[in-house]
């Protein structure tokens, strides 16, 4: 199997007000990935749009962006989930040896929609969605307390996450839907569906984002410093909120097994990490799940500054999902974040051989996909 | 060019209803609720009981068809406080909502909890269900879950 | 022989696409396109590239891939390239009158306009046919300005 690399990419600025209508955002963006791969929308041989009918209002919703995204007379194909399952697609595109530049555009506007109402559609709509009480953060809420309740965490803990990522965003001048907030702040924000308060919860984004991958020679041919995707993982739990062990996400732990065990390394090789923590609380979570920490211990890591910037394992530096979140774009937004890392590109360096991308999508991280990128082939 | 503006057009879908059909678990449930009682189902291998009932079981993936009761009292499982309506904006009055584990259930049921202050309430709490005066369609039947010896 | 499986029916759940959105698009060329309404005007804009004339008028060639800046004018008459005829509402509801609907290019033009065809009988419509736009009496550079296409007698 060829190994295949990310070339190019770009993001639109991720704030929470509009910066331009949905078209033009994506036309501008796929032309800076583009012209940031130093090709022409000509080169590409497959287009992978990862957008949400809910989130767009349309059906079928990327019919109507293609055009913006270069997708015109292209072999394009949909996905929605999340942009790192867009980006999975892509590449498994590129592996079957049909194509060889492959563009994923990732996207969503909460300006356009309410971003809490669109995700609740995904609760059962005969039994759970009746009762018109939970929504994802709803959901999420449950998923905090039994892990808070198991281990012990407290509100302390959660608000440290947010001021730390919201502290990494400020420097990054695509994050721009959350300024920098303080642990005084979080606690002091009103409550959301307890124990999350307002400011635990993902903020309301407009985004984009565009990734560029080649295969093998193609992908050394076109760029100095390819980023190589060395491993992929994904899985899915059961939906019924009563079945989940609430106090573990068990399908990120299978990603990222999966992922590590593509790429012939293990969590120790790991030198940087980008995860989704669409709710606070997901962060020590997850770094449980990819094998960071024992169950319960991720937030020692916090704690100890294990995960700060300019800790021994950096988490989020850009920011995550705390600073800027548009549903669809937040885990390719991830893998983006960690490939400008690799090249060295980023506004703060963190070095690192390979660095660990992942996305989520469903209620309380149902989904969870994972990428490990590396330096070299 | 001129500065760019941003015209919003507002909501144009035309109304558009579902119509979900609740299957047959689903219907002996809310058939029974309207009736103030709890009816789950039981797994042939395994001997989890479902409640709300279900076609097959999560672990052992063999079709269910072992209707039984369970009693309307059990334990609070997990609870979040609804400061938020579903679409984000702030509720006047917050609501507790809760899974709750019946006795004789292996999973949990969702419901509001009511006649209990928000701070106290806690995991484990005994709890027992409040059926609507008129029963409804689907959950509407389930009125709340009290603490249990309160009553109505 | 087998049997056939009694088909159950049970009660429904009641839900909607519950939802509000509120879509947002530029408004300066949408501003420049119906100002222009008021002098019974059509503007468009040009591709520098391969020279496709959109009315009305797009921000982007998605042929080409490039932003368009070049505004021209299309005449207010043309042909109708397509057209449909709709007996029912959206709703399935049977409508009092037929409603034509019909994918025109005015003179000048290579892009298609979508408009409903007024005064114009179904047996009367036909691919190819002339028709010209029907312009308000009072025009204030709105987009009820253009009241419907008609055929040209």
């Amino acid at each position: 199997m060829e190994p295949v690399a990310i070339v190019g990419y770009a993001q639109s600025e991720m704030s929470g007000h509009m910066v331009s209508s949905r078209d033009e955002m994506i036309f501008t963006c796929v032309k800076q990935a583009l012209d940031s791969a130093g090709i022409v929308r000509d080169d590409l041989d497959t287009v992978i749009s990862c957008g949400n009918d809910f989130y767009d209002g349309h059906t079928i919703s990327q019919v109507y962006t293609l055009e913006a995204s270069g997708a015109y007379a292209k072999d394009e194909s949909k996905v929605e989930q999340d942009g790192l399952h867009a980006l999975v697609y892509a590449v498994m595109r590129l592996l079957a040896g049909h194509h060889q530049i492959a563009m994923v555009v990732a996207y969503s506007r909460a300006s356009d929609m309410e971003p809490h109402a669109a995700v609740a559609a995904s609760l059962d709509p005969v039994y759970d969605r009746q009762f018109k009480v939970l929504n994802d953060t709803g959901v999420a809420a449950f998923q905090a307390r039994a892990y808070m309740e198991r281990y012990g965490l407290t509100e302390d803990d959660l608000a440290l996450v947010v001021e730390k990522n919201t502290g990494n965003g400020a420097r990054n001048p695509k994050a721009k839907a959350r300024p920098a907030t303080s642990k005084a702040e979080v606690l002091a924000s009103a409550p959301a569906f307890t124990p999350l308060r307002e400011l635990m919860v993902y903020p309301n984004t407009d985004g984009i984002c565009v990734a560029i991958l080649a295969a093998g020679d193609r992908a050394e041919s076109l760029c100095q410093k390819p980023v190589w995707v060395k491993g992929l993982g994904w899985n899915q739990e059961l939906y019924y909120l009563g079945d989940r062990d609430l106090t573990r996400i068990a399908s990120a732990e299978a990603a990222a097994a999966q992922a590590f065990k593509a790429a012939g390394i293990g969590p120790k090789d790991i030198g940087l990490i980008e995860l989704s923590e669409l709710f606070a609380h997901q962060e020590p979570m997850l770094l449980e799940a990819f094998g960071f920490a024992e169950p319960g211990q991720g937030r020692k890591l916090l704690r100890e500054g294990v995960t700060a910037a300019g800790g021994k394992l950096p988490v989020n530096v850009s920011g995550g999902a705390l600073s800027a979140c548009a549903l669809s774009a937040v885990g390719l937004v991830r893998a983006v974040e960690c490939a400008r890392q690799l090249r060295g590109e980023a506004e703060l360096t963190v070095r690192a051989d390979f660095a660990l991308a992942h996305g989520q999508c469903g209620l309380a991280a149902q989904n969870n996909v994972v990428a490990i990128l590396g330096r070299e082939k | 060019m001129s500065e760019k503006q941003f015209i919003p057009i507002g909501n144009i879908l035309p109304p558009m209803p579902c119509y979900w059909s609740v299957g047959p678990y689903l219907e002996r449930f809310y058939q029974d609720l309207s009736e103030k009682k709890f009816t789950g189902v039981r797994c042939p291998k395994c001997g989890r009981v479902y409640v709300p009932p279900r076609r097959l079981c999560a672990s052992c993936r063999v079709v269910m068809s072992d209707f039984v009761e369970v009693k309307g009292t059990g334990s609070l499982l997990n609870f979040t406080v609804a400061h938020q309506s579903v679409n984000g904006a702030r509720r006047e009055r917050p609501v507790i909502f809760g899974l709750v584990k019946l006795e004789g259930a292996d999973t949990g049921v969702l419901g509001e909890i009511r006649g209990i202050a928000p701070e106290a309430v806690r995991i484990g709490l005994k709890l027992q269900a409040v059926f609507a005066e008129k029963p409804g369609v689907t959950v509407e039947s389930l009125s709340h879950f009290a603490p249990a010896g309160q009553g109505a | 022989m087998e049997e056939k499986k009694k088909r159950i029916v049970t009660r429904d759940a009641l839900g909607a696409w519950d939802v509000k959105y509120n879509w947002h698009f530029r408004s300066d060329f949408m501003d420049r396109y119906v100002a222009a309404l008021k002098d019974k005007k059509f503007l468009a804009t040009r591709c520098h590239q391969c020279g496709r004339v959109y009315s009305p008028p797009m921000t982007r060639c998605g042929r080409c891939f490039i932003e368009l800046h070049e505004w021209t004018e299309v005449k207010d008459r043309g042909k109708v390239v397509m057209y449909t005829v709709a007996y029912n509402a959206i709703s399935g509801e049977p409508l009092p009158e037929p409603k034509i609907t019909a994918l025109i290019q005015l003179d000048g033009a290579n892009a298609w306009m979508l408009a409903p065809i007024k005064n114009t009988k179904p047996e009367e419509m036909h691919t190819g046919l002339r028709v010209h736009a029907g312009w308000a009496e009072e025009r204030k550079g709105i987009l009820a300005d253009i009241n419907g296409f008609e055929a040209d007698r």
